[in-house]
């Protein structure tokens, strides 16, 4: 019986150390082969010119969720040896076009998963000849087959009509206004994937993301959903009122969030400025809701270029050239093209020029904006650029100072309004390894009466994927109720999990100033020495701290010495009356 | 830069006003305190010192006949008591009412100057007064003063008693306080003045100023200073700073009380105080640059007070209501904020409870109305005093650099009603 009972035992604490081992068998070489590299991405891409432009940059963003080990190739460019070591193979044709001749053999010898999207797939050797490519066609409206419900709109209102072979599974069907009948878009065929569309936005990513999560076997097991809410334009006039009833309120409902910071607010009018030792008050509430939850992410140094209004204007810019910023304010700029030029390296060193002076720009107003916030005691944890616009080398110059990023993103050099948004966490290549923190609901829109429903539209949206990001921003001029009504929308979302930066793990760093996480803390480390002396508003700012202080102690005092003379003339008026008794 | 000099004036002002604060409590717990000195005077004394009383009178018919009414019915054995009353120049009846009771009374005596000793001013007649008496204490009245009975009795011992202190002073009251609103304001003025700065620093320091009447000092010190600086507007405020460095301290001692008559209007007030103002800027640049002459450093203490209420306290307050002004028409940009406002508030309680207190520390003082004065007093009365510090820093200033002579204005009398009422 003893022994018996002692083999129970035994047994007993064997399947106890296996069940608590057991996780790390499982996951750790997966998690062992992520952090070694071992999803080897390759993008084998075909532009219009060869060059990667907004299209890859949108895939960018979305593959990089799952891997930072990404390549991009053009077509023209890729030879057999960039496939050695790949796991993950992807072909983006975006255009149709002639493939050059090597594509016929290139993959034969590739066994690992592949996605092909758009045109050109009979052109990549046999691995898609389970589909028949035709022309393209209207598709209106995309949806998982096992999921028919949830239905999106398709950005550009066309796919590619395919045919597909039996056993070829279909994740994502298309749906057309005028018949009842529904067309493959997103197909699999063992550990081959294809997406029938050309052109993506985030709609189409989201479609295609879920699918990416079966490709990269990431299936997220636990579903909590990372969502945030950004309290937008917070600039030195803003009232401090509403911004302290929206900071009680994500307070009391424990809510992390994000402020978006501006240093200085310029009136448009006077071009006079102002800054946030001009508002204590405001500063006050500031310092308070970074002490509770929110996080300060800066949202460029004034908001503007020229003389435009703070929060109105676009910092990063050029809006009226519709080119990065290349020339100060104050100076007519007229871009040159390559054509203006008699050789290409003069026009390469024109545009090296340019580029250079954009570095020093983006560099210094940075610098200013994190120096500034950081001398008041607002320690910036991420950055966010006005009206997300920036160039590709501004997300250079960026990712020098900050390693998080919120919002959209600007997707071409050519033209600001080529934007968009991604449904997950996400580091692409062009950020320069800076993360991500998406931004896919919107905002209220002021005088907008269906700003709630649209919100509400996105959240839905959002919700189709398994782990997308719910991010959503608000401006506290409109008040509190407002901030309320979009609460309510995103707490409506099943396992919303809020992200809070200072949980995760960020940095920011400039001349004299290093910020970053640990354990849930951020640490700043500040040369307060230099930084002091790198400005003399820096030192002013904390001399009029102290000047504040030392009158308010004056008043203080005076006030005291106020209720003594009164009690002093009580007690001679007592003891005289005293006297005379 | 406007917010530079706006914190700058109120740092000043502040200084200022806690110091006065500081003394005023001192006034406060020597309120309490000096009746000690006073009992202990009490107990009868067996050799009297010889007092000599000057009374400087320059066409003071008006005046000159109460005040020496009250030299007769003083407490004092008349043996040891001498009143000398200087005839300086009078164009009026002073002399032959002043000759009238020196024939009547032997105790009083009258000195007429006579070229070239004749009207030099008041330090130059209390020189000349000087030299015809006898006393071992000389005791100074205005024309206008009618000490009370036992004033000389409480000088004269006070100074006996006190071997460190080289003169005394006592309290002086207004006799026509309740003749005008100027007078009553001129009432609360100089009951605040006494209570604040003369006996506030008596108790912290043990410094008080000679007031220019109703005070005693030691006829040695007098000889070894060499009399009155004739060059002086405030000979009193100078000759107590000669005091000090001679060694010696200055008692308050608010037990000894006078009478004396106020300006009753703007002009001879404007008069009187542009002379006292001047005096005191006359002292301040007199010294500031002698300063390391001084022996007594606690003179410093004077000098300083002087130079800050004068110069910088004027001077930020004259700031301060500038800024204010301009920024009225101008935005500034001044970047203060609501505690301007407060301290603003608190500035004005501080001086109406200073006033208050120091009311409270005479009988029937602290009256409704009175209290409404104060409240009235700030916004009028104290103002003026900004635009006579103004003027006054004019007229020594032009007088510095043209090296004129100071020329002494006697303060106009006004003939009061023959029944005083004293409790104003």
């Amino acid at each position: 019986m003893r022994k018996k009972s002692r083999n129970t035992k035994n047994s007993f604490i064997l399947i106890l150390v296996i069940s608590i081992l057991f996780p790390f068998f499982f996951n750790t070489p997966e998690s062992r082969a992520e952090k070694n590299g071992y999803s080897n991405v390759l993008v084998i891409y075909t532009s219009s010119d060869g060059e990667i432009d907004e299209h890859q940059r949108i895939f960018d963003m979305l593959i990089s969720h799952f891997t930072t080990d990404v390549k991009f190739i053009s077509s023209n460019e890729v030879e057999k040896k960039d496939l050695s070591g790949v796991t993950h193979l992807f072909y983006y044709g975006q255009f149709p076009d002639r493939l050059p001749s090597t594509f016929h053999t290139l993959l034969n010898d590739y066994t690992g998963s592949i996605l092909a999207i758009g045109h050109n797939t009979k052109q990549l050797g046999t691995h898609f000849d389970f589909i028949d490519q035709k022309n393209e066609f209207e598709i209106n409206q995309m949806a998982f087959t096992d999921k028919k419900e949830k239905r999106l709109n398709t950005s550009y209102g066309k796919a590619i009509n395919i045919e597909v072979d039996k056993g070829t599974e279909i994740l994502v069907e298309g749906t057309r206004a005028d018949d009842s009948a529904s067309y493959p878009i997103l197909v699999k065929n063992q550990n081959h994937y294809y997406y029938a569309v050309d052109r993506m936005a985030i709609r189409e990513t989201i479609f295609l993301g879920e699918a990416l999560h079966q490709m990269f076997g990431k299936k997220h097991m636990d579903a909590s959903r990372p969502g945030y809410i950004r309290i937008e334009d917070v600039h030195p006039m803003v009232n401090p009122e509403p911004l302290k009833e929206i900071a009680g309120i994500l307070k009391e409902k424990n809510i992390p969030y994000m402020i978006a910071v501006i240093p200085v607010y310029t009136n448009p009018e006077t071009g006079e400025e102002h800054f946030f030792s001009d508002s204590p008050e405001l500063l006050k509430v500031l310092k308070q809701m970074q002490e509770d939850g929110g996080s300060v992410i800066l949202h460029g140094y004034t908001h503007q270029h020229k003389l435009n209004e703070t929060g109105e204007g676009f910092e990063f810019w050029d809006v009226e050239k519709n080119t990065p910023i290349y020339a100060p304010a104050s100076k007519e700029f007229v871009l040159k093209h390559e054509r203006d030029f008699e050789t290409r390296e003069k026009y390469e060193e024109y545009m090296k020029e340019l580029e250079n002076f954009e570095n020093e720009y983006i560099h210094k107003k940075v610098k200013r904006g994190i120096q500034e916030l950081v001398n008041y005691g607002l320690y910036p944890l991420a950055f966010e650029a006005p009206h997300y616009t920036m160039s590709q080398n501004g997300y250079k110059v960026l990712s020098e100072s900050f390693s998080t990023y919120v919002g959209q993103l600007q997707l071409s050099d050519s033209d600001w309004k080529i934007m968009d948004s991604t449904p997950y966490i996400t580091s692409p290549s062009f950020l320069k390894g800076m993360q991500l923190l998406p931004e896919t609901m919107g905002f209220v829109e002021e005088g907008n009466p269906n700003a709630l429903q649209e919100i509400q539209q996105k959240s839905e949206m959002i919700q189709i994927t398994d782990n997308g990001v719910a991010g959503a921003f608000y401006h506290p001029y409109l008040g509190a109720d407002g901030l309320k009504d979009v609460l309510k929308v995103m707490e409506k979302i099943p396992n919303l999990s809020w992200i809070d930066l200072k949980e995760m793990d960020v940095w920011v760093k400039t001349e004299n100033v290093d910020i970053y996480t640990k354990n849930g803390e951020v640490i700043t480390d500040v040369k307060q020495g230099a930084l002091l002396l790198s400005s003399i508003d820096f030192p002013l700012y904390h001399l009029k701290e102290f000047i504040d202080m030392v009158i308010w102690g004056i008043a203080i005092l005076g006030g005291l010495a106020v209720i003594s003379f009164i009690m002093f003339t009580v007690h001679l008026h007592s003891r005289k009356a005293k006297m005379e008794g | 830069m406007a917010n530079f000099l706006l914190y700058t004036s109120l740092f000043i002002i502040w200084m200022m006003l806690f110091y006065h604060a500081f003394l005023m409590i001192g006034g406060y717990l020597h309120s309490l305190k000096y009746r000690e000195y006073e009992k202990k005077l009490a107990t009868p004394v067996e050799d009297f010192p010889k007092v000599s009383i000057l009374i400087p009178a320059h066409n003071e018919e008006v005046v000159i006949e109460d005040t020496i009414q009250s030299m007769i019915q003083l407490n004092y054995p008349k043996d040891k008591l001498e009143v000398i009353i200087i005839n300086d120049n009078s164009s009026d009846n002073t002399g032959s009412i002043i000759d009238r009771f020196a024939q009547k009374y032997a105790f009083i005596r009258a000195v007429h100057t006579k070229p070239p000793h004749t009207g030099k001013g008041k330090s130059a007649a209390l020189n000349h007064g000087l030299n015809y008496s006898s006393g071992d204490i000389i005791v100074v009245y205005d024309a206008d003063n009618t000490p009370e009975p036992d004033a000389i009795h409480y000088l004269a011992l006070g100074l006996k008693h006190d071997s460190k202190a080289g003169a005394i002073v006592g309290k002086f009251r207004v006799v026509n306080a309740n003749k005008n609103i100027l007078t009553r304001f001129i009432n609360i003025e100089t009951l605040t003045f006494q209570w604040l700065a003369q006996a506030g620093r008596w108790f912290w320091f043990k410094m008080s100023t000679i007031p220019g009447t109703n005070f005693a000092i030691r006829r040695s010190i007098l000889e070894q200073l060499g009399g009155w600086d004739e060059k002086a507007l405030s000979e009193d405020t100078e000759l107590s700073i000669r005091v000090y460095n001679a060694g010696y301290y200055i008692r308050f001692f608010p037990a000894a009380i006078t009478w004396e008559q106020e300006p009753e209007n703007l002009k001879v007030w404007l008069r009187q105080r542009t002379r006292w103002a001047r005096g005191n800027l006359y002292v301040i640049f007199k010294y500031l640059f002698r300063m390391h002459k001084l022996k007594n450093k606690k003179v410093l203490v004077d000098i300083y007070y002087f130079l800050f209420t004068y110069v910088l306290f004027f001077g930020g307050i004259l700031l301060s209501h500038s800024i204010f002004a301009v920024n009225l028409v101008r935005d500034l940009e001044l970047s203060i904020g609501v505690v301007s406002y407060v301290l603003l508030v608190v500035g004005f309680l501080l001086f109406v409870t200073e006033v208050c207190l120091a009311l409270s520390m005479e009988n029937d003082q602290l009256t409704f109305r009175n209290f409404l004065s104060v409240l009235f007093m700030y916004f009028t009365y104290s103002q003026m005093w900004l635009f006579l510090v103004m003027y006054s820093s004019f007229l020594e200033g032009k007088r510095m650099l043209f090296r004129q002579e100071a020329k002494w204005y006697k303060t106009q009398r006004f003939k009061q009603p023959t029944k005083e009422n004293h409790s104003a």
